[in-house]
């Protein structure tokens, strides 16, 4: 499995990658991944490529019975290898490894088609949208999974 | 001792921390301290309360190498100041480089040429001003002094 929890070498590539991505709804925010990461009950995955170089990473907030995965990034230069839908698998097996059977959650950006598509794919389901906008005026959309179905799935 | 290495939960802190004291020298950018720890031979140590391992007070950052040693960044948060934290710091930083070198072992850092406060806090803890010293050092202009020591 190429995915690993982050260490802070990994730092730079995390806050890089979020600005790259994630600014456009947030606005320049080089720290608000590190701020997520130095909350406790927090989870940061690193993806790394054939080279051994990290390519995408998640972080997600655990709390007993539901947790939010509050940011998932793949490089541009590596998307569209089912990079995304690894991280996400293992986002949801942390998860259940930590609390069991468990709510995932997660907000997607409406205009985001690429991102709502891979999180569809995977099984999150729609349920709203989040009560605060994105800085740019975009609409969060509201998804949810419960971790245990793709595990029975593959059990 | 409350020194401890540093772990991505502590990437935030010394980013803001960085960010609001060294701002001024090197305009905003967050992402220096993370380029500096991401580089090979580096390590971090982070100065946390007696009690809450969680609650850190201080950072540096040391660039380690076999022919001498850099600090590139330490710094303490302001409301922890004049504890001697940054004494602390800087003594765990020599006994892990001496650790790592074996032997006597040069270390270097640079120090803003107006900061008379940082200048006076190498000075006591035994670094001296090796010549010349560096003109528009930092990205604003200001130029540093160059204050080496040697350990072991």
């Amino acid at each position: 499995m190429p995915s690993r929890d982050a260490t802070l070498k990994d730092a730079l590539f995390i806050a890089e990658l979020d600005e790259e991505l994630l600014s456009n709804y947030n606005g320049p925010h080089a720290l608000s991944a590190l701020k997520m990461m130095a909350y406790p009950d927090t989870v940061s995955l690193i993806y790394t490529d054939e080279e051994n170089s990290p390519a995408g990473f998640a972080i997600i907030q655990w709390k007993k019975d539901h947790s939010y995965i509050t940011q998932i990034a793949v490089k541009p230069s590596h998307q569209n290898r089912g990079i995304g839908p690894v991280l996400l698998e293992e986002c949801e097996r942390r998860v259940f490894e930590l609390g069991g059977p468990h709510m995932l959650e997660l907000h997607v950006a409406e205009d985001n088609a690429r991102a709502r598509k891979v999180f569809e794919t995977f099984g999150f389901e729609y349920t709203g949208v989040a009560p605060v906008l994105f800085k740019n005026g975009v609409k969060p959309l509201r998804m949810l999974k419960f971790a245990k179905a793709l595990l029975q799935s593959k059990a | 001792m409350p020194i401890r290495d540093a772990t991505l939960r502590d990437a935030f802190f010394i980013t803001e921390l960085d960010e609001s004291e060294f701002n001024r020298y090197a305009g905003p950018n967050a992402l220096t301290p993370l380029r500096l720890m991401t580089e090979p031979n580096t390590f971090t140590l982070i100065y946390a309360h007696d009690d809450l391992e969680d609650l850190q007070l201080g950072f540096a950052i040391v660039q380690w190498k076999n022919g001498g040693s850099y600090i590139p960044d330490i710094a303490v948060a302001p409301t922890q100041r004049h504890r001697g934290i940054g004494k602390i710091l800087l003594e765990a930083s020599e006994t892990k480089i001496l650790e790592m070198a074996k032997r006597p072992h040069l270390i270097g850092l640079h120090v803003g040429l107006h900061n008379a406060l940082g200048r006076q806090f190498f000075a006591d803890q035994g670094f001296k001003y090796f010549q010349p010293f560096v003109p528009r050092f930092y990205a604003n202009g200001e130029p540093a002094l160059w204050m080496v020591k040697t350990i072991g």
